[in-house]
């Protein structure tokens, strides 16, 4: 039972108290928080709102306006789709299933990213990198390949989330050290047994996670990295001539993602601290204290393709130009190819067996 | 004067023609792939399987001979050694000696055909083919089975060969297609280090306390070598029936 509305430093949600341990869970990212440690948060926050004035949140609310006033809200009837574009731009089929959309409505202000990495690639430059791309692939059907494809390359800005995570970690393990050598008739096998402890903090700033259900969450994560050190205030300016997808995955919903990796990578280094031929893990809790988050905008060529009734993607970091994606694979000719490999196969074991036996 | 000279002629001719004639007979009873001592099996079937025998030899590069007797007396050393001359006959050749007075049968291998079947597959040929059709006293089922043998294990394509051909294809087949299938599959995996700030973590812990030590003792086993090889341009196999 929650006394005070406590909210979740990592994700935003409400927290409660746990009453087996006296802690303070998330109920959203399952994150448990001591209560002393949550009331001084909360107490600093309170500070910070206080000292801010009246000119900040008139800024902002001006901003909001003019973003709602200019951006029109176009929704796929056929997946649902979300797609936002300033009112020199019409938006008129949809980027994953191609399906024709429809204007919806204004965008509302709490769609306005705080900022952006404006486009710094052109559609000829993606188009150029798509088809190097492909081409080097053998066992990619031959329309994927074509130039009507390649055309369908629509640059987008994705919303993504980025997340400064405060870590702290701890690690207990038994660690051996290994030895051995020979003396006479015998090999000798030294062990020498170790208990560590580790604990380390850390900050991660900027672990991008992208806001959209519908681009594939692994695509997105191969565009990375993006250079923070481009990222723009947002202005209506830079929407113009592309398209922005409106997010649809809350903060609560991307943080499993990012604690996922910042667990891993905690995990890691720690061990990486530990220099023993085998490593036993005893006891480890990995927390993330803190979690701040930045809603942007990232730009993105992009394209989506059916193939044999599946989807398949192709994307470019708009920043950097980095290429990634989900090719469909020709079968057949993959098959026959391979068919045609173990016809060698087949005749270096009818050499050998026929030399050995 | 001419008369006489005229008979004489023809005397001399039609003598000429039946030597050869009788000669050639000799010469093919003699020479014949089915060669048949104390009439250990019937004219018929001789014939039959002399038919079968050149069938499969002529013209090919391995001569197969067989040699079919019927005497107590013959010792089973006696056979081999027999069989050893019947195969000696040609350069390259298999040849099988069966002799139903003691219910012995011997395969010897002559020539760069010893290499293929050597002693052990010569014996295999006697077990896994002769052996059953000599049990039925089935002469021409034990050629043609002879002949089936060593065809079998002369063909540089034995089955355990096609076999291993077949896992060769399979092997290549799999490796290439799933290496091709993954690559095609997404799996690229971001760097989340390149977040953090300093590239490291802070620690502030980090103990390494010793706990403790053991040591363990193996004897170290020498391995040793074996190996050997035969040669020769004969190789054998055979049993009693
Ligand atoms: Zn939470
Ligand atoms: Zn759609």
């Amino acid at each position: 039972m929650p006394v005070l509305e406590y909210k979740c430093p990592n994700c935003g949600g409400g927290l409660e108290l746990n009453p087996v341990n006296q802690k303070m869970k998330c109920p959203f990212c399952l994150s448990e928080f001591e209560q002393a440690e949550i009331e001084k948060l909360f107490a600093e926050q309170e500070k910070n709102k206080f000292n801010t004035d009246g000119a900040e949140e008139e800024e902002k609310a001006r901003k909001d306006a003019e973003f709602s006033g200019s951006t029109n809200l176009y929704r796929c009837q056929s997946c649902g789709a979300e797609i936002m574009a300033d009112d020199t731009t019409a938006a008129t089929f949809c980027l994953y299933c191609h399906n024709p959309v429809v204007l919806s409505s204004r965008c509302s202000g709490d769609m306005r990213p705080s900022r952006l990495i404006p486009f710094m690639t052109t559609k000829e430059q993606a188009t150029s990198n798509y088809k190097a791309w492909c081409g080097k692939k053998w066992f990619v059907p031959k329309d994927f390949k074509s130039i009507e494809t390649a055309e369908k390359i629509s640059g987008v800005y994705i919303p993504f989330w980025l997340a400064d995570c405060s870590v702290s970690g701890r690690v207990h393990a038994e660690g051996k050290k290994i030895r051995s050598w020979t003396s006479g008739n015998y090999r000798y096998t030294e062990t020498r047994i170790y208990d560590v402890s580790r604990a380390a903090d850390g900050v991660f700033r900027g672990i991008p996670a992208d806001g959209s259900s519908k681009a594939e969450d692994g695509l997105m994560d191969a565009l990375e990295p993006f250079d923070y050190s481009q990222l723009k205030e947002f202005s209506m300016n830079y929407l113009s001539g592309f398209l922005a997808e409106r997010y649809d995955v809350d903060r609560k919903d991307v943080f499993p993602r990012i604690k996922s990796r910042v667990d891993e990578n905690t995990e890691a280094l720690i061990r990486n601290s530990m220099h023993y031929d085998s490593i036993r893990i005893l006891d480890k809790n990995i927390v993330i204290e803190k979690t701040d988050w930045e809603y942007v905008m990232m730009p993105v060529w992009f394209m989506t393709y059916k193939y044999n009734d599946k989807d398949y993607y192709f994307a470019m970091n708009g920043e950097t130009g980095k290429v990634t994606g989900i090719l469909p694979l020709a079968k057949g000719k993959l098959f026959w190819v391979s068919c045609l490999i173990g016809m060698i196969g087949f005749i270096l074991g009818i050499i050998g067996g026929g030399i050995f036996l | 004067m001419r008369k006489l000279f005229k008979k004489i002629s023809a005397v001399i001719c039609a003598g000429a023609i039946a030597c050869t004639a009788l000669a050639f007979s000799a010469f093919a009873a003699d020479n014949g792939r089915c060669v048949v001592y104390n009439d250990a099996i019937s004219d018929s079937d001789r014939a039959e399987c002399e038919k079968l025998l050149n069938e499969a030899s002529d013209g090919k590069d391995v001569q197969l001979y067989v040699l079919f007797l019927n005497d107590k007396t013959v010792t089973d050393t006696q056979v081999k050694e027999l069989a050893g001359t019947m195969s000696n006959r040609s350069t390259n050749s298999v040849a099988a000696v069966v002799n139903y007075g003691t219910n012995y049968a011997f395969v010897d291998a002559h020539g760069t055909v010893a290499e293929r079947i050597t002693s052990s597959k010569a014996q295999k040929i006697y077990d896994k083919y002769l052996s059953s059709e000599l049990k039925d006293k089935d002469n021409v089922g034990a050629v043609k089975a002879f002949i089936k043998g060593v065809k079998r294990y002369n063909s540089f394509l034995s089955p355990i060969v096609i076999l291993i051909g077949c896992i060769g294809f399979l092997a290549f087949f799999l490796i290439f297609y799933f290496t091709v299938r993954t690559k095609y599959k997404f799996h690229e995996k971001p760097n989340t280090n390149a977040y953090l700030e300093g590239g490291d973590l802070n620690f502030g812990v980090m103990e390494d306390i010793f706990v403790s030590e053991h040591t363990s003792r193996t004897a170290i086993s020498s391995g040793s070598s074996g190996g050997g090889g035969s040669g020769g341009s004969h190789s054998g196999g055979g049993g009693h029936f």
